[in-house]
């Protein structure tokens, strides 16, 4: 298994790369400067003794030149010197010549006889070559110049103590240093153009040769990344050419026998959860990159190390119960344990492990895969706050559910009250209606009644007659009268009245009825009351109504309980009227109220009674409120009037 | 009645009106005129002194009110009693503004008739 993780893989990969080209390249380069070499070493030496032999050439052909001058001299001296006639114009002629430096001649003692320059004359020479018997060739150097010369001496026939005189000639070496410099500049000029060739030749012959290597290190390197499609281009029919077919042939072949290591290598590194393999000593063996990413450890840090490093302190995972569950069942699935990174965070992960054994079933390690649950618990920590939002939600929908049910309750008695406020106002329009209508032939009902009643004599049986029509159209007096309650906005006098003192005058009004239906009135009035702002006659209206109600209710007689008091912390005052009458049945005492509600036979009430005391109350800001306990047991009304709040302080 | 009086009624109901001839008319110590609306009244009034009027509020034509403010204009003394059947509030409303007159509420006992005339 290859261990190594991406970045390190690339690091390798990248330095094993490099060392190939310097391979590749040292091998062009080795090539390259062998051909330079072969061609440097052949061309240099090659130049250099043309050269050479070319000099030599030319410097035996000047020195050649220069011996016949000199023997051509020499013969003239001996027979100028045996003529006793030196032959002058022959070398005034001979020094003519630019090549030519000096002539001399010399005696065996050294002593310079004759000579171009006349001043050196009898000059002596130091040099063994004045006694020479042959003719010597030498170098000398030009005291006055510096000048290199070469210098032939030929012996004359001409003997002096068994010596011969000599003949020196000097010739300039000028036109071979000349003839050397040109070829110097010829032989660089050559070598430059050799160079070139060879310069070139070598490049493409060298190339030639590593390209198809190159080739093949690109294949080997395709191939080792896993690349076993990769195909090397044949360039040449030689062995290179051979072996990039073999190699080509050894790709498919691997293709089709094997599947690359690098792509279990892929798999290990991609794997999202971290893997690691521990090995029988319980120390890291291998890692993959997902367990680097978490743990932020690098591969040397981690491997060879014990599987302690990577969990938190007293994790049990490693410790002996657990490492024999693993052993016992060879697995261990989703255990819950805590990773430690290199920096001393705890990472909780799930755990699960395996077992390695080999094939002779000796355990040779353990795979263990982790997950980190970071995320997980996140997640449940989350659904946990969204599960109590969502019951907060709830009871706050709850709350608002019953809000929204108490609201409607409201709704629907402000929708009673205005559907009773609308009934009013209906009845209230008719009456304004009808009134004009009704009263003007009212008004000749009861006037002509009454006009009757005054001139019918009194013994007379119609009187009777006529007094029920009078009677009849004050009824019918009273119900439009009633009924414009509702539609007037009459005079509306308000004065502060002792409540007391109304309710009295109002009995006042119906103390005959009171005799008369057997009434017993019990008046339990509070003292100190404050006076109330009220319209006097409407209140008495209310009043007479409730007591007019009581009295009718009590049939057989009863009592009338009347009584008065503070309420709502002295705000308000509540006057009640209790009989012992019929009571109302329950389902009534809510329609009560309402116009033309009557439990009494046809023509016996209005039906308007109370609901005109429930329109004046309304107008006092005051509240009439009605309670009975059920048929036969009586019944109370209460009115609740305002107490006015003081404005002037005295 | 002691005194002798002039009554003129001005009302757009003949029971109203017959009414009145019923009550009044009979009487020595009083002449009685009735007029059906308003123009008629004030036609009789330019040519009759009168002592007391009984004048209706809501009638087509003029109105009791706009009768009464006519009545003023001819500079006549004389008592106005209005009548309303409690049709039209404005009308009533104004009257009661007016302090020379009195309102008298339909249908009426004939008593408070006399009693107005004394």
């Amino acid at each position: 298994m290859n261990r190594t993780p991406t970045s390190r893989m690339d690091g390798e990969m990248r330095k094993r790369a490099n060392r190939d080209f310097k391979r590749r390249s040292s091998l062009f380069i080795k090539v390259f400067l062998l051909m330079v070499g072969l061609g440097v070493g052949i061309s240099i030496p090659a130049i250099f003794f043309f050269t050479a032999y070319h000099l030599r050439e030319m410097k035996s052909i000047l020195t050649q030149n220069s011996r016949v001058l000199a023997e051509l001299a020499s013969m003239n001296v001996q027979s100028g010197y045996f003529l006793q006639q030196w032959p002058f114009e022959i070398l005034k002629k001979i020094k003519d010549n630019e090549n030519i430096v000096y002539w001399r001649v010399v005696k065996p003692d050294g002593k310079i006889y004759l000579a171009d320059d006349a001043e050196i004359w009898g000059r002596m020479i130091d040099d063994e070559a004045v006694t020479t018997r042959t003719t010597l060739m030498k170098e000398e150097v030009l005291p006055d110049t510096g000048e290199k010369i070469g210098v032939i001496v030929e012996p004359l026939n001409i003997s002096e103590n068994g010596k011969l005189w000599t003949f020196w000639l000097g010739y300039s070496l000028r036109p071979i240093l000349a003839m050397k410099r040109q070829a110097l500049f010829f032989g660089l000029g050559m070598e430059l153009v050799v160079m070139t060739l060879v310069g070139f030749l070598s490049y493409y012959f060298s190339k030639s040769i590593t390209r198809p290597i190159g080739n093949l290190v690109k294949g080997t390197k395709a191939i080792s990344e896993g690349n076993l499609d990769y195909k090397i281009r044949t360039e040449s029919c030689d062995e290179i050419g051979e072996l990039a077919d073999s190699f080509n042939r050894m790709g498919s072949d691997l293709k089709r026998t094997t599947v690359s290591r690098d792509y279990f290598d892929n798999i290990i590194r991609s794997m999202i959860d971290t893997l690691v393999i521990f090995d029988s000593q319980g120390k890291i063996k291998m890692v993959n990159k997902a367990t680097f990413d978490l743990l932020h450890y690098t591969e040397e840090e981690l491997i060879g190390k014990p599987a302690s490093i990577l969990f938190a302190e007293g994790e049990v995972l490693f410790r002996k119960e657990k490492l024999g569950e693993l052993i016992e069942s060879g697995k261990i699935r989703n255990f819950d344990t805590t990773y430690l990174t290199k920096s001393g965070e705890k990472i909780p992960v799930s755990f699960s492990g395996s077992i390695m054994r080999n094939v002779k079933g000796e355990i040779e390690g353990i795979i263990g895969v982790a997950k980190d649950m970071r995320k997980t618990q996140k997640l449940i920590s989350e659904l946990k706050a969204a599960n109590l939002e969502l019951t907060a939600s709830k009871n706050a929908m709850l709350n608002m559910l019953e809000d929204l049910d108490e609201s409607n309750r409201e709704l629907k008695a402000l929708q009673s009250q205005l559907l009773q406020a609308e009934k009013m106002s209906a009845v209230g329009r008719l009456a304004a209606g009808v009134a004009h209508e009704i009263n003007n032939p009212l008004s000749g009902v009861l006037g002509f009644a009454q006009v009757l009643l005054q001139e019918i004599p009194e013994a007379n049986d119609w009187r009777e007659d006529v007094k029920k029509i009078e009677e009849g159209a004050r009824r019918c007096k009273k119900i439009v009268s009633n009924l414009l309650t509702f539609s007037r906005q009459q005079e509306f006098n308000l004065e502060l009245a002792d409540i007391g003192e109304v309710i009295d005058s109002t009995l006042s009004l119906c103390e005959n009825q009171i005799l008369l239906e057997n009434i017993r009135i019990i008046k339990d009035y509070e003292k100190k009351l404050p006076k109330l702002r009220i319209n006097i006659p409407q209140m008495e209206q209310v009043f007479l109504n409730l007591i007019t109600n009581a009295i009718q209710a009590m049939v057989q007689g009863g009592e009338l309980n009347i009584s008065t008091r503070l309420g709502n912390g002295g705000n308000s005052v509540e006057i009640s009227f209790a009989d012992t009458g019929k009571g109302i049945e329950k389902e009534n005492l809510s329609k009560i109220f309402e116009p033309f509600f009557t439990t009494r036979e046809v023509g016996k009430g209005t039906g308007l009674g109370l609901s005109v005391s429930y329109e004046i109350l309304k107008k006092h800001n005051g509240s009439i409120r009605a309670e009975s306990e059920g048929e036969g047991k009586g019944a109370r009304f209460t009115v609740v009037l305002p107490v006015e709040k003081k404005r002037y302080e005295i | 009645m002691k005194f002798r009086v002039n009554v003129l009624v001005i009302d757009d109901d003949e029971i109203v009106r017959d009414l009145f001839l019923r009550i009044l008319g009979k009487r020595d110590n009083v002449k009685l005129f009735v007029a059906e609306d308003g123009y008629k009244g004030l036609e009789m009034l330019k040519r009759e002194p009168f002592t007391n009027i009984f004048l209706d509020l809501g009638m087509p034509g003029l109105n009791g009110i706009e009768t009464f403010e006519r009545i003023q204009r001819l500079g006549l003394k004389v008592m106005v009693t209005f009548m309303t059947a409690s049709s039209v509030l404005i009308l009533e409303e104004k009257a009661k503004k007016i302090p020379q007159a009195c309102l008298l509420y339909k249908p009426f006992e004939i008593e408070e008739i006399y009693n107005i005339l004394q």
